[in-house]
């Protein structure tokens, strides 16, 4: 490792490392260290969402995409973005005024039973360690390509970094840690962008044309079809792309940060703006990728294109840049893997410990301490499992994410927010049909069973990548069939449940 | 309670009209491009064709219904003070 990378590197681990100790000293209660106490303003969250959801995949991943694939990486960006729309308009106000700590919180506000929160902290726990290690893995590898270390130490570098921030700095570490790296990875984007730009002179049709020249689909680069071959895998993506984001834990849990529901729009507002700026500048980069080191080079260095960036950085900036780049990369993936650690604490902690196990009797001082212990407990064993699975494919977990979330958590909130007969079975059934479903469609399906390179070398039984077309509507249909069989005996007060909901206002109060 | 219910209504109708009109304009996108590859990425303007220019279109068009969102919720939130207003005089 040279020396500019060395500086680059120090800088920001000890940068990241001054905002825990300061933040460490903030931590004292629970409900800072699960909701930095609702202290942070809109715009502030909005920038941590940003930080908590573009990953190093969509950094890296997505330009490398656009660069060798053209349209359908881009489509990809699409659907990241727009299902921040549905996050706005039907949950995250919701969240925010039903939830204290956890998802399970919101949903237990309805129906408060031990089965339910079981299930859902089960659900927010998967999703969250189940993308934490894909995150590992890519990033292991990536820090390994970039800086020069090994595989082992890079994954031990991020998996205690990840560690020591949640642990000592809670949610208020995260959340600095996100919003430093959104604007770190905002101003550099937008400089490489720049420098594209006037590499060109400013002029898009050479730039267009050196594209062309650039990659082997020439005139094609521009055309749909190149990466996802069938209409029914592009819009089965689509959907589960869009209906995603709002069945994470990890984001819709960052509405408990802010103090009311209009700093929770403004943070929705602030984030779909930065993210959808972002993913403009991530094309500007993938045809400039494309255009500047072209379609072979990307192949021979990397064959999942997935250093684009970095290799473009290097071009038009020397080292320097590069090195720049590569340290942006380093504080994305930190900030992210922060985000699911935090999220997996609050349900094993929040959920699972304090209120399954303990029955809700422990001290404020016990449930700190749990939640500390639970963060190191977390944060070891997902760094093991990256550590483990080096050498396996594990990329699809990212996909197996997105389309558990939006087939299980996602129904299952909506229909509680809004649907008035929605009943617990119907949760219950709606959550384990959308969960299981999914899982074992991915199982048969390409990704696994594939007769060059899967773990079971078999003809797949499914031949879609992306079941998210068949596992949400089975997730939406169990929920209702669920409800309809076993309705609840309607002693549940819905009026005044939705108007906490939409509105905060608790008219329940001298009933209880 | 009546000013409530006007303020639920309007949010409802409002998200309604949200919802719709979202469904039908980004889900044209994969479906277009599934049905109508050719028409879809035939270059119209240069390189871009309607699948790009669609794309983009998703973007701004995010930006554009997450800033009316904002405006209702706005407006909406005058009323919401009204609700809090008559429930602390009924208490």
């Amino acid at each position: 490792m040279n020396f500019t990378y060395f500086i680059f590197f120090v800088c920001i681990v000890v940068c990241t490392l001054i905002i825990t100790y300061w933040a460490a000293r903030k931590s004292k209660t629970t409900i800072q260290f699960y909701t930095a106490a609702g202290s942070l303003t809109g715009v502030q969250n909005g920038m941590a969402i940003a930080g908590d959801y573009i990953s190093a995949a969509s950094f890296l991943g997505i330009i490398g995409q656009i660069a060798l694939y053209g349209f359908d990486g881009f489509l990809y960006s699409v659907g990241f973005l727009v299902s921040y729309l549905v996050v706005l308009l039907f949950v995250a106000e919701p969240v925010h005024h039903l939830g204290k700590f956890s998802l399970a919180d919101v949903i237990v506000a309805r129906f408060p039973n031990q089965h339910i929160r079981w299930i859902i902290a089960l659900g927010s726990l998967i999703i969250s360690v189940f993308y934490m290690i894909p995150q590992l893995v890519a990033s292991g590898l990536l820090i390994r390509l970039l800086l020069d270390i090994d595989y082992t130490t890079s994954v031990l570098i991020i998996g205690s970094l990840m560690t020591i921030y949640v642990v000592f700095g809670g949610m208020i570490a995260t959340s600095w840690v996100q919003i430093v790296k959104t604007v770190l990875l905002l101003s550099s984007t937008f400089l490489l962008s720049l420098i594209v730009f006037s590499f060109y002179s400013w002029n898009m049709t050479d730039l267009i044309a050196e594209v062309k020249l650039g990659t082997p689909l020439g005139e094609q680069f521009f055309l749909p079809g190149h990466l996802l071959q069938s209409p029914l895998e592009m819009f089965s993506l689509y959907l589960a792309l869009l209906l995603g984001t709002a069945g994470l834990p990890h984001i819709l849990i960052r509405f408990f940060t802010v103090k009311n529901g209009k700093e929770v729009r403004k943070s929705v507002l602030t984030a779909s703006g930065i993210i959808g700026f972002f993913y403009l500048m991530t094309f500007v980069l993938a045809l400039g990728a494309a255009a500047v080191i072209g379609y072979d080079t990307l192949v021979a260095s990397d064959s999942t294109g997935n250093l684009a960036a970095p290799l473009l950085a290097r071009a038009l900036g020397g080292d320097f840049l590069l090195a720049f780049v590569s340290a942006v990369a380093f504080t994305t993936v930190v900030a992210v893997v922060a985000g699911l650690v935090i999220s997996a604490t609050t349900a094993f902690s929040h959920d699972i410990y304090h209120h399954i196990i303990k029955k809700g009797n422990t001290t404020e001082k016990e449930q700190l301490k749990a939640a500390q212990w639970s963060a190191f407990g977390i944060g070891i064993i997902s760094t093991l499992f990256a550590l483990g699975l080096k050498d396996i494919n594990v990329t699809f977990l990212v996909s197996l994410t997105f389309i558990v979330a939006a087939s299980s958590i996602f129904p299952v909130l909506l229909f509680t927010i809004y649907w008035r007969r929605f009943s617990q079975a119907g949760a219950i059934i709606g959550m384990l049909a959308g969960l299981f479903s999914s899982m074992i469609l991915l199982l048969i399906g390409p990704h696994i069973m594939n007769v060059e390179n899967g773990w079971i070398l078999r003809d797949p039984v499914i031949s879609l990548f992306n079941p998210g077309i068949v596992t949400i509507p089975i997730g939406f249909l169990s929920a209702i069939i669920g409800s309809y069989l076993f309705p609840d005996d309607g002693e549940f007060d819905f009026d005044a449940f939705s108007m906490k909901a939409q509105t905060g206002v608790d008219v329940r109060r001298e009933s209880r | 309670m009546e000013i409530f219910e006007k303020w639920e209504q309007e949010r409802r109708k409002f998200i309604l009209k949200m919802t719709i009109f979202s469904i039908v304009f980004f889900l044209s996108l994969p479906i277009s491009i599934g049905l109508f590859p050719e028409f879809m990425s035939q270059p119209r303007f240069g390189w871009l064709s309607f699948a790009w220019l669609l794309g983009f279109a998703q973007i701004g068009v995010t930006w554009l219904l997450c800033w009316f969102y904002w405006l209702k919720a706005e407006q909406l939130d005058e009323l919401l003070i009204e609700v809090k207003r008559q429930l602390e005089a009924a208490e």
